[in-house]
């Protein structure tokens, strides 16, 4: 073999090596940890920018016009009715976008008299039903874990993204036993906490991969990987682990009070084509609102728009415009903007209020 | 001189790459040549570097020292020295100290009238380590991501870096170089108990020869490699095992940024299985 | 660079196979041995005859079963489906039984074709031990190929003895691919890191060591092939240029060296070492250490950096969070709550004075606190 042809048979392979990691496919890699700790997320441009494209937020509405004072005019009105009806028309008209099509009011209402929960024919409207508890449930996560939806917040859209069913509902089967930890199993912890063995700590290898299954549908759900939240080193610490972990602590205990409480029961309501092969009720997961984000819809923040879903009494500075406050209400002073108020919180979530994290604090979501 | 009894008609002069003459000596066993210059500078400077990363550390405890590298933010840029500079600089000192160690053992080779397997072998080593502190960052665009030199340091980013991946092991490249280290570890056991056992049979009995070594393992298994052959093996184990190694560190970033189970999709959504 | 490296051999000499050294039991030797000219491109060309008495016939019965029990458990748990077997065959799995069992024997279908498995395989293995031990008495050899297989099966043999120790059958290692994959992970996690155990950190240095000593004397070997250095057997009883050269390229290298001889002593003993240490690291897990990495910080192993987090010890309490594992067994099947029933109006009426009493504690808690205000 002549020596040209070595020489280029040797470069070949290191220019194409030198190519493929070029241009759009390059890989952008965010630091999280300390240097040399390795803890970091990797990204590759093009596929990010191709996933960012696909996120595609509906216009906001405009806000609000005059509204004749007094209560709403209609009857059976049993969760946004502290709302003016402009306001409440404007809320409609958007969930009808991030729900069912915009203008499809049929899909939750008997069109011949809005504020029956019955279709004509005597049969109940589950989905006027369910989204009612919807509603109950996104003032509940707004109002109640801030310090996981933080200044963001969720609307309709934050799981619907359009469409009647989000992704990522799951249901009860044998391989998605995991998914449990978000419903009604509450210990995931496998690591003890001291050197020697202790009776505490009884977990088996195979309890380990179920947490260890968990943690991966969670990692693919926010699209990151274990560092995003952990040292690996010491999974179970959280001083070594970045703040994120505390928020994601949060996101679970969202879950579980969501699951629990808002969707599991609704197994009654819906018919049962909605429901699993066990009967049981869709119910949500990290993926239902990330979608492969790390934050949803990549940190769009659309709820600050739509004061009927706040469940808070002020967001971003502005004033919750309950129907009978004067327009221009100077009354209560707004805090400053980027300091979200803090409702009564459980005892945990008071206990991780203090934990500010190092670059977060400034953070102004 | 430290010489062994056959030693003196094997000090000849010649086999240098560089230099001639010039440093064709030895100081006591130790071959000196050209490299072993370069060698000794790196790895003194080298060495007294990393002495002073300790300083600037909280810790002389032996297994605590870290030297850590740069941030991401540095780029591809030279850091600070007390920000992750130093550890740049080691590395080049390390990068010096082995190329020179493998063109010093190839003057020796020369000199000795041998093939020059030692330090291609030693260079399959060389490239993996040139690819983890050197290739992959630079791949990544930053020098940031190398490892950390200290003992205990770098498994944790070993550790960092397998997660990143969500479950290393799923790597393909992974699974073969692991596949080729335990191998290596099998037939070095083999090769090595054979040739004890032959040349050291119970008391009585006399060394076996090469038909002995021959008839053992074709009894045992069906086929005896051969005594060229078990070196042959053994040099590719080993460097291949050196080999999959950086290309599975390689293509883990550059080349592949998600979890390392999810590459398996390919096979699970083959068109065939519909 | 044109020279014959010696990688592959470009001439091959035929005679006629070797039928091997008359030993007593020579009968079992199966075939006259045929030549392959691929095998012979790199190492020896004959294939056969291959030594097959009661011990090695009896080892691969046992190993057969073993494999059939694996391969047909792993195939029923796809239904039967060849087309789904072959396609999740890496993910395919033998599990061990769940943790309710403990140490008792539990039914086949959860548990028990897999100590069967698994007692098949052992046997087997300890068969072939038993051969190699008998091939190397019956050639007049040292045992050394034995004691260190021996070696190999003690590292085996933890895999048993720490779930016997930790109490609990579900502690194995499931035969399966990807499975016994994960339960490495599992492992490594469950005990709190086990990079921090030193004698797996042991283990490594030995395996990574074998390589590089295979690395060194296979190079070494064939780079002094020229002059015979592969004839090793004669190298040692009558050292000749090879086994010098060999010595000297290392001494001058790095002011030491081995022997002929004595090379293959320190690669019996880095490849041997291999097993044995990772064997005690797995028997000092779960039962003496449960999580290594705080045995790191109590033994001073562990680098400190920067707290990437700021908690106070009560907020660290707090976050805790319950261990999975209380009791042995804490999987219970999810159940759901009641069937689906259609809505009544009955039932409707119910849901609304749920959703109204729901709504109104809602509402009464959106007033903010300053006095709970973070600071």
């Amino acid at each position: 073999m002549n020596r040209l042809a070595r020489a280029i048979g040797a470069c070949t392979p290191l220019l194409a090596l030198a190519l493929a990691a070029c241009g759009d496919h390059n890989t952008d890699s965010v630091q999280v940890g300390y240097r040399g700790v390795a803890m970091e997320q990797n990204y590759d441009r093009g596929s990010l920018k191709a996933k960012f494209k696909q996120v595609k937020i509906p216009a906001t509405l405009p806000p609000a016009g005059m509204s004749p004072p007094g209560p709403l005019p209609w009857k059976n009105v049993q969760v946004l009715n502290d709302v003016s009806v402009a306001e409440f028309t404007r809320t409609m008209l958007a969930m009808s976008t991030w729900v069912a099509g915009t203008g499809n009011c049929a899909y939750c209402h008997n069109v011949a008299n809005f504020a029956d929960d019955t279709l004509p024919n005597g049969k109940p409207l589950y989905t006027k039903l369910v989204a009612r508890r919807m509603l109950q449930m996104t003032r509940h996560i707004n109002a109640q874990y801030p310090q996981h939806v933080k200044n963001t917040g969720v609307t309709c859209y934050t799981c619907h993204m359009g469409k009647p069913l989000p992704n990522g509902l799951w249901y009860y089967t044998n391989q998605t036993d995991y998914l449990r930890h978000y419903l009604d199993r509450d210990g995931a912890r496998v690591v003890s906490h001291t050197v020697a063995p202790s009776k505490a700590n009884r977990s088996s290898v195979k309890q380990t991969e179920w947490t260890y299954a968990l943690m991966i549908s969670q990692s693919k759900s926010l699209g990151v990987n274990c560092t995003y939240c952990h040292n690996s080193r010491q999974f179970a610490s959280w001083t070594q682990a970045p703040p994120t972990r505390v928020q994601a602590y949060h996101g679970i205990l969202m879950l579980r009070d969501v699951n629990s409480n808002y969707l599991a029961p609704l197994q009654t309501v819906f018919p049962a084509v909605r429901l699993g092969s066990m009967g049981d009720a869709p119910k949500a997961q990290c993926v239902t609102c990330h979608n492969g984000a790390y934050r949803p819809l990549y940190g769009a923040q659309m709820v600050k728009d739509y004061p009927a879903l706040w469940g808070r009494e002020e967001w971003n500075g502005k004033a919750f415009p309950r129907w009978g406050a004067a327009k221009d209400s100077t009354a209560a002073a707004a805090p400053a903007p980027g300091m979200t108020p803090a409702p009564v919180a459980p005892a945990a979530a008071k206990a991780a209020a203090a934990v500010s994290g190092g670059p977060a604090g400034n953070d102004p979501r | 001189m430290a010489m062994l009894s056959f030693e003196k008609k094997y000090r000849v002069r010649g086999g240098t790459l560089i230099g001639g003459d010039l440093f064709d000596f030895w100081f006591g066993p130790f071959y000196v040549g050209f490299f072993g210059v370069t060698a000794i500078f790196c790895i003194v400077l080298g060495t007294m570097l990393c002495v002073w990363g300790a300083a600037m550390g909280p810790t002389w405890n032996l297994w605590q020292i870290s030297i850590a590298p740069p941030d991401l933010k540095y780029g591809l840029m030279l850091a600070p020295m007390r920000e992750g500079g130093l550890w740049q600089m080691i590395t080049l000192c390390a990068i010096g100290a082995f190329v020179s160690w493998a063109l010093r053992q190839a003057e020796i080779s020369r000199k000795l009238g041998m093939g020059l397997h030692v330090p291609y072998a030693f260079g399959g080593a060389i490239l993996a380590y040139v690819t983890l502190v050197v290739i992959r960052p630079l791949l990544l665009g930053a020098w940031g991501h190398g490892f950390p030199y200290g003992i205990f340091s770098h498994l944790d980013w070993v550790s960092n870096v397998g997660y990143q991946y969500l479950h290393f092991h799923y790597n393909p490249a992974h699974m073969i170089a692991v596949t080729f280290f335990f191998t290596n570890c099998l037939a070095l056991a083999m090769h090595g108990s054979l040739i004890l056992s032959v040349t050291n049979p119970p008391k009585g009995q006399p060394v076996g020869t090469s038909e002995t070594e021959n008839v053992f393992f074709r009894d045992l298994l069906g086929y005896s490699i051969g005594a060229i052959g078990i070196h042959r093996l053994g040099l590719f184990l080993a460097v291949g095992a050196a080999v999959w190694s950086a290309i599975c560190i390689v293509i883990s970033g550059p080349f592949w940024t998600q979890g390392w189970p999810e590459w398996w999709g390919w096979w699970l959504n083959l068109p065939i299985w519909r | 660079m044109l020279e014959y490296q010696n990688l592959f051999t470009r001439v091959q000499v035929r005679t006629v196979p070797e039928a091997g050294i008359a030993i007593e039991g020579a009968d079992n030797r199966i075939g006259t041995g045929v030549f392959s000219s691929l095998a012979g491109k790199f190492g020896d060309a004959q294939i056969g005859p291959v030594y097959l008495g009661t011990l090695g016939v009896l080892s691969l019965l046992c190993g057969f079963v073993a494999f059939e029990i694996i391969g047909l458990n792993m195939w029923a748990s796809v239904n039967w489906s060849l087309g789904e077997f072959i396609r999740q065959l890496p993910w395919l799995a033998l599990e061990p039984p769940p943790p309710q069992f403990g140490l008792h024997i539990p039914p086949l279908r959860q548990g028990g074709w897999y100590l069967m498995a698994g007692f098949f395989l052992t046997v087997s293995i300890l068969l072939w031990w038993l051969r190699t031990y008998r091939r190397a008495r019956a050639l007049g050899m040292g045992t050394h190929l034995p004691w260190a297989f021996a070696s190999a099966i003690f590292l085996y043999s933890t895999f048993f003895i720490q779930p016997l120790l930790v109490g609990s059958w579900s502690e194995m290692v499931p035969f399966g691919l990807f499975p016994h994959l994960d339960w490495t992970s599992a492992f490594s996690i469950r005990y709190g890191n086990l990079y921090y155990n030193p004698f797996h950190a042991l283990s490594i240095v030995f395996l990574y060591g074998s390589a590089v000593l295979f690395a060194m004397h296979g190079a070494t070997i064939l780079a002094t092939a020229r002059v015979g250095g592969e004839r090793e057997i004669e190298q040692i009883t009558d050292r000749g240029t090879a086994a010098e050269r060999s010595m000297l390229i290392w001494r001058w290298t790095m002011g030491f060296n081995a022997t002929m001889e004595s090379i293959h002593r320190w690669a019996w003993w880095f490849a041997v070492l291999t097993t044995f240490t990772g064997g005690i690291g797995i028997l000092l897990t779960g039962t003496v250490v449960e999580n290594w990495y705080l045995w790191g910080v109590k033994h001073g192993l562990v680098s400190p950096y920067p707290a990437a987090n700021t908690l106070t010890p009560e907020q660290q309490q707090l976050l805790r969070g319950r261990y999975q594992g209380t009791a042995p067994d804490s999987f219970p099947s999810y159940a759901p709550k009641a069937a689906a029933a259609v809505m009544d109006s009955a039932g409707m009426a119910a849901m609304k004075a749920d959703t109204a009493a729901q709504s109104d504690s809602s509402k009464t808690m959106t007033a903010p606190d300053s006095a709970r205000r973070t600071p």
